[in-house]
């Protein structure tokens, strides 16, 4: 059974997808996000858990997804297992943004792009974001 | 002349002074300077008996009224071991063999004497055989009632085990400890005593220990009759035969059950104390995630803004960016302790750069270092890669530079990255405070610092923890320093883990 019916799948967004997709539950940290990518610049869309941002991907195809571990109805790791599952999006950049201990022991074989690690910085975060969406 | 002889403490039972001159006679014929000391009745007897003067009592058989056997039954009254031979002048056979079943020890006939000296020797050298008997009896018994008062009374538990894995003995103290009669320990099995969950463990030990012969130390529960146990801490030692044969076990327990508990509590108050850090540290880096981002980027829109009041908030924004990165350090700072102390600072390697890594912890530490009005200076010909843990990395260049910031006072700071052999070298040079030389060693140690608390914050930590990620890594790290002169810091660490090509 799928969840969703997917884009086809194409090496970057039409024009109307915005380049980084924000999936993280806490409003604050989202906004804050969003933010300093959209002062330097970059789209964003966002979502507050993995379930929205599946829902989301049905449109739209960012260059980049920046994806929280800890959120409710979909975690991060669910998300990243279903992503990974389907062709379609497996191949759109994801980094994790977590403030977990051990990270690995809690993502056990799955392996994101990337990781960032909270608290966030504003440089090291738009560095992780040119990286990927330039 | 006849060398004098030996000599001899005599008591006569004997009512004729002539004869008494005859048996000294006769005995000095014989080698002895007998001393002779003669009573006739029984009161005198035993009057003579109160000093402890003979080696011999000599016997008449009939004196008037009386016999040798009336002062055999007299002398029997006192607890001595004398010889007590019979001499009689008219008795026969029937009387001997009278006097011998009373005990006396042997019987002559004064007609007779010529063999009495052998006799008395003879005996003599019986009653110094029984009295070392009865001495080395004696000792053999205080020695024994001294063991077991040691056995008893000692503050650890003791107890025998045969071959077959049954207890034999045990002493007072091993009773007390399980709480059990003697009678139900000796003859239980060992491992009985043993809590279930305890007994392979004790049945591998004990079984090691009879094949190969050394002490087995470890501790065990052991049980109650009332359902509960107490820990003992156990050594056990095999024990050998004369012939050399394993003849089972000797056990040592020792109640270690307060320590144990004290032991639980402190593992288990630990376990508290780092699961709390962790997940306090958690909890506090999610509202420092959108608190940090917000400041930095209102600062940033701040900046680039022509507002009128602009002069007035920037300095309160960038205070604001300054103290949310100092509390960004503090709360990594308390999660590495926990992770550190609790031995879990395990490395996530990877394929790294640490000139880039150096360049974002500089830029993001641009507040604080245009606050202290240090410049920073990094110098590297290229980058400098190896498979290191991001996290650990960042915590060293932070710590150090952060460092360097606080006592720099407010002179240039260097950084400087090289690849020398195997290793990326990495020095933090300031020019501020100093640290003289027998505080070296001391800044690397925990809630260390080489100036008063009271004029520099912080936690002690930082170097401490660079330290312990530096070694994690394999890596050394050492200052150079001089006061008011300035430190220098330097790294080194291998590119890649011990045994593994670049």
């Amino acid at each position: 059974m799928t969840l969703f019916t997917p884009l086809p799948d194409s090496d970057g967004g039409g024009p109307d997808s915005p380049a980084v997709m924000i999936v993280e539950d806490d409003f604050d940290i989202r906004e804050a996000v969003r933010d300093v990518l959209t002062d330097e610049g970059f789209s964003v869309c966002e979502a507050s858990n993995g379930h929205e941002a599946l829902a989301l991907l049905q449109t739209i195809r960012p260059k980049l997804i920046l994806l929280d571990l800890n959120m409710p109805i979909m975690n991060g790791s669910q998300f990243l297992r279903m992503q990974q599952r389907t062709p379609s999006i497996a191949t759109i950049p994801t980094v994790i943004m977590s403030a977990v201990d051990r990270l690995q022991e809690q993502l056990g074989e799955l392996r994101p792009t990337d990781t960032l690690a909270k608290p966030l910085k504003g440089p090291e975060l738009l560095s992780m974001v040119r990286k990927h969406c330039s | 002349m006849t060398t004098p002889g030996k000599e001899l403490r005599v008591l006569a039972f004997e009512d004729s002074p002539v004869d008494c001159e005859l048996l000294e006679l006769e005995l000095r014929r014989s080698g002895y300077r007998a001393q002779i000391f003669r009573v006739d009745t029984i009161p005198a007897l035993r009057e003579a008996l109160r000093q402890p003067a003979w080696d011999v009592i000599l016997a008449d058989f009939n004196l008037p009224g009386l016999t040798a056997l009336d002062a055999l039954a007299c002398v029997k009254t006192f607890d001595l071991d004398l010889p007590f031979i019979v001499v009689s002048g008219s008795a026969g056979e029937d009387i001997a063999v009278q006097a011998m079943k009373a005990g006396a020890h042997d019987f002559f006939s004064k007609a007779h004497l010529t063999r009495l000296s052998s006799a008395i020797e003879r005996e003599l050298r019986e009653a110094r055989i029984r009295q070392e008997h009865r001495l080395a009896v004696a000792q053999i018994r205080e020695t024994n009632q001294r063991l077991t008062a040691i056995f008893n009374q000692t503050i650890v538990g003791i107890a025998q085990v045969d071959t077959s894995g049954q207890i034999v003995l045990a002493n007072a103290r091993f009773c007390r400890l399980l709480g059990s009669s003697q009678q139900a320990i000796v003859s239980s099995s060992f491992l009985a005593l043993i809590h279930p969950d305890d007994r392979s463990q004790a049945r591998e030990g004990l079984a090691d220990l009879a094949v190969e012969g050394h002490g087995y130390v470890t501790e065990l529960r052991y049980l109650r009759p009332d359902g509960s146990f107490v820990w003992g801490g156990t050594s056990a030692s095999g024990l050998r035969d004369a012939s050399g044969a394993h003849a089972g076990l000797v056990l040592i327990v020792e109640d270690v059950g307060e320590r144990k508990r004290v032991e639980l509590e402190l593992q288990a108050a630990v376990r508290v104390r780092d699961e709390f850090i962790s997940i306090a540290s958690h909890e506090l880096k999610t509202p420092l995630t959108a608190l940090e981002l917000q400041v930095s980027s209102a600062l940033g829109r701040l900046r680039k803004s022509e507002a009128p009041w602009k002069d007035g908030v920037e300095p309160k924004l960038a205070s604001a960016v300054r103290q949310t990165e100092r509390l960004a350090v503090l709360i990594n700072n308390l999660l590495d302790v926990t992770r550190i102390t609790s031995g879990r600072l395990n490395l996530t390697r990877s394929a790294m750069d640490l000139r880039g890594l150096v360049e974002a912890v500089v830029r993001h530490f641009q507040e604080f270092i245009r606050h202290s009005r240090s410049t920073v200076s990094v110098r590297a010909d290229g980058p400098v890669e190896g498979h290191w843990d991001p996290v650990r990395m960042e915590s060293i260049v932070t710590n150090l530079l952060s460092n360097a910031i606080k006592y720099g006072e407010g002179n240039p700071i260097d950084i400087e990255l090289s690849r020398k052999d195997n290793c990326a070298q990495l020095v933090v040079t300031d020019r501020g405070l100093g640290i003289s030389p027998e505080d070296h060693k001391r800044v690397f140690e925990r809630f260390e610092r080489a100036v008063p608390s009271e004029h520099y914050g912080g936690l002690g930590l930082g170097l401490w923890i660079a330290r312990h990620s530096v070694e994690a890594h394999g890596g050394t790290i050492e200052v150079s320093s001089r006061p008011f002169e300035g430190s220098q810091f330097t790294v080194k660490i291998p590119v890649s883990p011990a045994g593994v090509q670049p």
